[in-house]
């Protein structure tokens, strides 16, 4: 891709690293099932994940996130690009060295119904990474599964139960305790309180939190939801249409967000306070299609600051425009007066 | 009370919702609902979804009503409309009044249909399970249309293209041929609005109406609602789970949990000075800003789950999750009544809750909702 040299983000504490990562999901059409279009659902991803961070990543349905997060466990293989765990790259890792990456690196569903099976009881459940992974004699397995239960706040006479006699809250605790039953180092969590209510969100938030202090964990953290990932988040990433479009340190962002998709995003999200002023920025349109991806930058048809250069030059690339903080837009670093601007225009065009 | 709650407070509050045409005679409610209880009899027992709910909505207003999964919300607006499945539910006590209908609990089906769509209309949360699929949407509202109204089928589908045009579709009379698969979900859900609207209802209940979209879509959606209500002097009752949603929209809350309403007062109050100590725990639980502000530390948290319906305990509902649980809430359920004088930070009497920590102890008042 264009001004694409191998992305660090200086980041010696990187974890994870991933460079120009992209999934291009085939449309089938016709009985003779020759692709001719594509699904481009992760289109050049640039990302670092610190050692026991957590990196929250935002963006809307459809803009990748879920898949990004499966490419990172390798249930999904990658049409391209890099992806580098522990200095080491995982794309092209089989056989057993695959089972010790997938050991490693764990995830956590958001719908607590459909992620657990029915017909397994809560023990087997947690029971079931020790045995496939051969970690443990059943005795050490049986102790281990214990000590899990009570780790995540599940009574031990509960392991005997099936999901369907469990709440949401506490099939999510059974979820997690699956999760890190092989010590992981890294782990994917997919949307894990989205279907749960608020009062309920609020302890497994803070399970997830302490968790993470006990065993030193780094978090990958998917959602939609800004005000979660604020709780959450040491730094956010801000994803549209398959690419991450700015990187920043939690506080940082949530006091200016630097790209006009996050900007928006952020005055999008309602605030639980009557009293609070409202300036929300109301985005024209859908998200486009992943498969007819606008040229130029992706976000130009929706943007209160475009001007010529954002439809007619290729896609800006991923700049660090201030320390620690990467954005993807022509204008940004204009916008907040911060340099003289290359962009050659002035006042933002309104398409309206 | 409805003076102050509807004109200068709620300006502030929120200057988008507050704007909408306020009729002189605004105090008598459109909508009043007392003592609603609507249950379902179950193999396993009755659930009692709705037990006693009492609420108003006025005219002009959004009322927002808040409460976890469960908490009978949506039941509530069902009953509103009669659209409870029956069996296995039914409503077994209570009035609905609705202003010029009367008591709707006990309205024969014609006179339901009259109302449905037409005085008063629903949308839901997923827009995709309440259009049919087979149809265009344009022939939907059109048939809405014409179900009340004496109109040909050429001058209900133009109306039907000009409700599209005003919920912000763009080339509505193309779009009005689409099918419902057709159409994003922020789509599907304008359409749901313009069919809601077609017939200029006096009262509009919104079940979830953005939860299943997305954030920027959610903003649309919103801000189109209060759009909506301001041309038309639509009343809304708005049932969500997002306290961010009920600052945004409404004038006044009423809060439920596990089928009756806990705390109701007007949407200020509410976040300033709330007195249930549920409501005080779903506040506290939001983790929006905590860190901004400055807070260390674990998110506050309403330990346990909801009470199962089928096994209420004696007493406060909110008994086993409360931190302030004492004796009497373990002996009698309080009513839901005026807060104590000085406890309710303005609106005078207008602050209902039903907790023993903030009202007088039960033989010095009589039982019963006090919603006025």
């Amino acid at each position: 891709m264009l001004s694409h040299p191998r992305f660090d983000a200086g980041d010696a504490l990187a974890i994870l690293t991933l460079r120009n990562l992209r999934k291009h999901f085939p449309v089938k059409k016709g009985v003779l099932s020759r692709s001719t279009e594509w699904v481009k659902a992760v289109d050049g991803v640039d990302l670092s994940v610190r050692q026991g961070e957590t990196l929250g990543l935002v963006g809307e349905s459809g803009c990748g996130k879920s898949t990004l997060g499966k490419l990172i466990t390798r249930l999904e293989d990658a049409s391209g690009g890099e992806i580098e765990f522990e200095g080491r790259d995982t794309l092209s890792l089989k056989g057993a060295a695959l089972r010790e990456l997938r050991r490693q690196i764990q995830t956590i569903f958001q719908d607590p119904y459909s992620s657990l099976n029915p017909r397994m009881t809560a023990f087997e459940i947690i029971e079931e990474p020790l045995r496939v992974h051969g970690v443990a004699s059943k005795a050490e397995r049986r102790t281990r599964v214990f000590e899990l239960l009570e780790t995540v706040g599940i009574r031990r006479e509960y392991g005997s139960r099936y999901p369907h006699e469990f709440s949401g809250g506490q099939r999510q605790r059974i979820g997690i305790a699956r999760a890190i039953a092989l010590n992981p180092k890294l782990i994917v969590c997919d949307e894990p309180v989205s279907a749960l209510d608020v009062s309920i969100q609020a302890q497994i938030i803070n399970l997830l939190e302490n968790l993470q202090k006990e065993f030193g964990l780094t978090y990958l953290f998917i959602s939609h939801d800004l005000s979660v990932v604020e709780h959450i988040s040491d730094r956010i990433a801000i994803m549209y249409l398959g690419q991450i479009v700015e990187l920043a340190e939690s506080a940082a962002f949530y006091a200016q967000a630097y790209h006009p998709y996050s900007e928006a995003l952020l005055s999008a999200s309602p605030i639980p306070d009557p009293t609070a002023p409202r300036q929300r920025i109301i985005l024209k349109g859908d998200l486009p299609s992943p498969i007819d991806i606008p040229s130029g930058c992706r976000f130009h048809m929706r943007c209160p600051y475009a001007v010529e250069k954002c439809r007619v030059d290729p896609m800006p690339p991923l700049e660090e425009i201030v320390p620690g903080r990467w954005v993807r837009c022509w204008r940004a670093a204009e916008i907040h007066g911060l340099s003289s601007g290359a962009a050659g225009t002035t006042a933002p065009a309104s398409r309206s | 009370m409805s003076q102050q709650v509807e004109g200068g407070e709620l300006s502030k509050a929120s200057q988008a919702a507050a704007e909408s045409p306020m009729p002189a005679a605004a105090d008598a409610p459109l909508l009043d609902v007392v003592g609603l209880k609507t249950y379902f009899f179950t193999s396993g027992g009755v659930v009692k979804a709705v037990d006693g709910v009492s609420l108003s909505v006025r005219r002009g207003e959004t009322l927002g009503v808040v409460g976890e999964s469960g908490c009978g919300k949506s039941v509530t607006a069902l009953s509103v409309m009669r659209l409870v499945p029956d069996p296995p539910g039914r409503i077994v006590a209570g009035r609905i009044d609705f202003v010029g209908r009367g008591d709707l609990a006990g309205a024969n089906a014609k006179t339901m249909r009259e109302i449905r769509g037409n005085e008063i209309s629903m949308i839901f949360q997923e827009p995709m399970t309440s259009l049919n699929p087979v149809f265009r949407v344009g022939t939907q509202i059109a048939e809405a249309i014409r179900l009340h109204r004496q109109v040909s089928k050429k001058e209900a589908m133009d109306r039907a293209i000009e409700m599209l045009g005003s919920v912000g579709i763009p080339s509505p009379a193309g779009r009005a041929r689409d099918y419902p698969h057709q159409l994003s979900g922020g789509m599907r859900q304008r359409v749901m609005i313009a069919m809601a609207m077609a017939c200029q209802p006096r009262l509009l209940l919104a079940d979830e109406p953005t939860t299943a979209l997305d954030v920027t879509v959610q903003a649309q959606i919103l801000d189109l609602m209060n759009r909506m209500k301001e041309v038309s002097g639509a009343a809304i009752m708005l049932i969500t789970h997002d306290m961010g949603v009920i600052a945004e929209m409404c004038q006044r809350v009423s809060v439920m949990y596990a089928g009756v309403v806990v705390e109701h007062t007007d949407v200020r109050t509410l976040f300033a000075n709330p007195l249930h100590p549920y409501t005080v725990g779903l506040l506290d639980s939001i983790p929006r800003g905590r860190r901004r502000a400055g807070e260390k530390g674990p998110l506050k948290t309403i330990p346990g789950i909801v009470p199962n319906l089928l096994r209420l305990p004696q007493g406060c509902r909110f008994q086993d999750r409360c931190s302030q649980v004492h004796d009497a809430c373990r002996q009698a359920e309080p009513p839901l009544a005026p807060a104590a004088p000085g406890e309710d930070g303005g609106d005078d009497g207008g602050h209902l809750v039903r907790c023993w920590l903030h009202v007088s102890p039960p033989e010095t008042r009589n039982e019963g909702p006090a919603i006025r």
